[in-house]
């Protein structure tokens, strides 16, 4: 091996190669190692353990691309859920909208507030504090299930939904979920 | 440890040190970036109309979760380059790679979720951009352990490009997750749409990070693939010493 260029990018010695230097007698066996019979079977093993390892990568990529696509109501806009609440029933959903400005009024246990997406509204009853962004200005998704008579919504997590929209202080903007909500409203 | 004439040759032949003149550099100018971001992004820089301070982790997130996924794409070259050429050089390079890219995700990982608690409230959700992030940490620390399996250096470097070249897949489904399903995480801040929804000094911020943790992860990838380097002669001398070892007793 003292030939080998060890600082450059050749290829690595490989000591099994019939051109290595050797002499036969010399056991090369790794004190460590286990039984021949084990290395011999090295080989299929390595080929074994790559198929798996593709397997498992593909196989993830195909669940995930699977679950993502179902998970793809991870949660409803108003309307949606206002539209679908028959079959919804009382199961817990997640729900996303604009809160009505002026609707939010405190409770003893924490607050209730309409909330609207594309001119469908849903009152809501929130049991918790909500977190410190809430408001009108900003889409809220709300974790909870409708009361058995479909007629409100009762919360016990909201989730502040801010966009990729970023704007400094003291600038004049109507967020987009907003404007589109307003535009369905009146139109 | 005593050497053999054969391995002191290697070593001197080899750098003896992780540092030069490149790289003393390029770590000044990180560290300067760095110093600069900090003051750019903490106090020049105005708060956000909604997200009020809290905008500023986004000087940080941004940079960390662009230089990870810089850093898993050439591992993905060097993967690929590695199986093409066979030299140690790319399978090092992709190595060294990936080990920055993880600590990188995982920093992306942590800023994201403590901005995650105080804007969305929340510090996780299974959502789709934090479910695909998740697999491709998990992902990219399984290729670290395939590397850590023990092997020859062959096995390693083909075992691991392969893992490295299905690994990046996962990198365009992340990105895009935002767009192709409906979450909790805001759309793409940069290299998304043609209308950026970020201008004036809040841009300059986030552009200035990237730049920063760009020149950050070319001095810690230098010096990280010399240290891969000299561990490979440093193993490959405890090889030969141990074949010196057995040729004595065969001698004897």
């Amino acid at each position: 091996m003292s030939d080998t260029p060890l600082g450059g990018p050749g290829p690595l010695d490989d000591p099994e190669s019939s051109d290595a230097e050797t002499p036969d007698h010399f056991d090369l066996t790794p004190r460590t190692a286990a039984a021949p019979s084990a290395r011999a079977a090295g080989s299929g093993r390595k080929w074994l353990a790559l198929g798996g390892v593709g397997v498992v990568v593909v196989a993830l990529g195909l669940v995930l691309f699977n679950g993502l696509q179902s998970a793809s109501t991870f949660f409803y806009n108003v309307d949606e859920a206002v539209a679908q609440q028959p079959d919804l029933g009382d199961s817990r959903i997640r729900m996303q909208g604009n809160v009505v400005p002026g609707s939010v009024r405190s409770t003893s246990d924490g607050v209730d507030f309409v909330i609207k997406y594309k001119g469908a509204q849903v009152p809501v009853r929130h049991v918790g504090d909500p977190p410190e962004l809430f408001g009108p200005k900003i889409p809220v998704v709300l974790e909870g299930a409708f009361s058995a008579d479909g007629e409100q919504f009762r919360s016990d997590e909201i989730l502040i939904r801010h966009d990729a929209t970023y704007d400094e202080e003291n600038k004049d903007r109507v967020r987009e979920a907003d404007q589109d909500a307003q535009q369905r409203a009146s139109g | 440890m005593t050497t053999t004439a054969t391995t002191s040759d290697a070593v001197t032949s080899a750098p003896t040190s992780t540092g030069s003149t490149a790289t003393r550099v390029l770590g000044a100018a990180s560290l300067v970036g760095i110093a600069l971001l900090v003051v750019f992004g903490v106090f020049v820089s105005p708060p956000d109309k909604e997200l009020g301070e809290t905008i500023r982790i986004l000087y940080m997130h941004v940079p960390t979760v662009s230089v990870a996924y810089l850093a898993f794409v050439v591992t993905a070259v060097g993967s690929a380059m590695y199986l093409w050429k066979r030299t140690e050089f790319w399978d090092l390079l992709a190595a060294s790679s990936a080990e920055i890219g993880v600590v990188f995700f995982g920093l992306t990982i942590l800023n994201g979720m403590l901005w995650g608690k105080i804007t969305w409230g929340v510090f996780w959700r299974w959502e789709p951009r934090l479910t695909t992030t998740a697999v491709l940490f998990l992902t990219y620390i399984g290729y670290l352990a395939v590397r850590a399996v023990p092997a020859s250096p062959r096995t390693r470097g083909t075992r691991s490009a392969v893992v490295g070249l299905l690994a990046v897949v996962n990198i365009p489904i992340v990105h895009k997750a935002v767009d192709w399903w409906r979450g909790l995480h805001q759309e793409r801040t940069i290299f998304g749409t043609l209308k950026p929804e970020i201008q004036g000094t809040q841009a300059f911020a986030a552009y200035l990070g990237l730049m920063v943790f760009l020149l950050l992860f070319a001095w810690l990838l230098i010096h990280r693939f010399r240290v891969a380097f000299l561990a490979e002669r440093a193993a490959e001398s405890g090889l030969e010493g141990a074949i010196a070892e057995r040729r004595q007793e065969a001698g004897q």
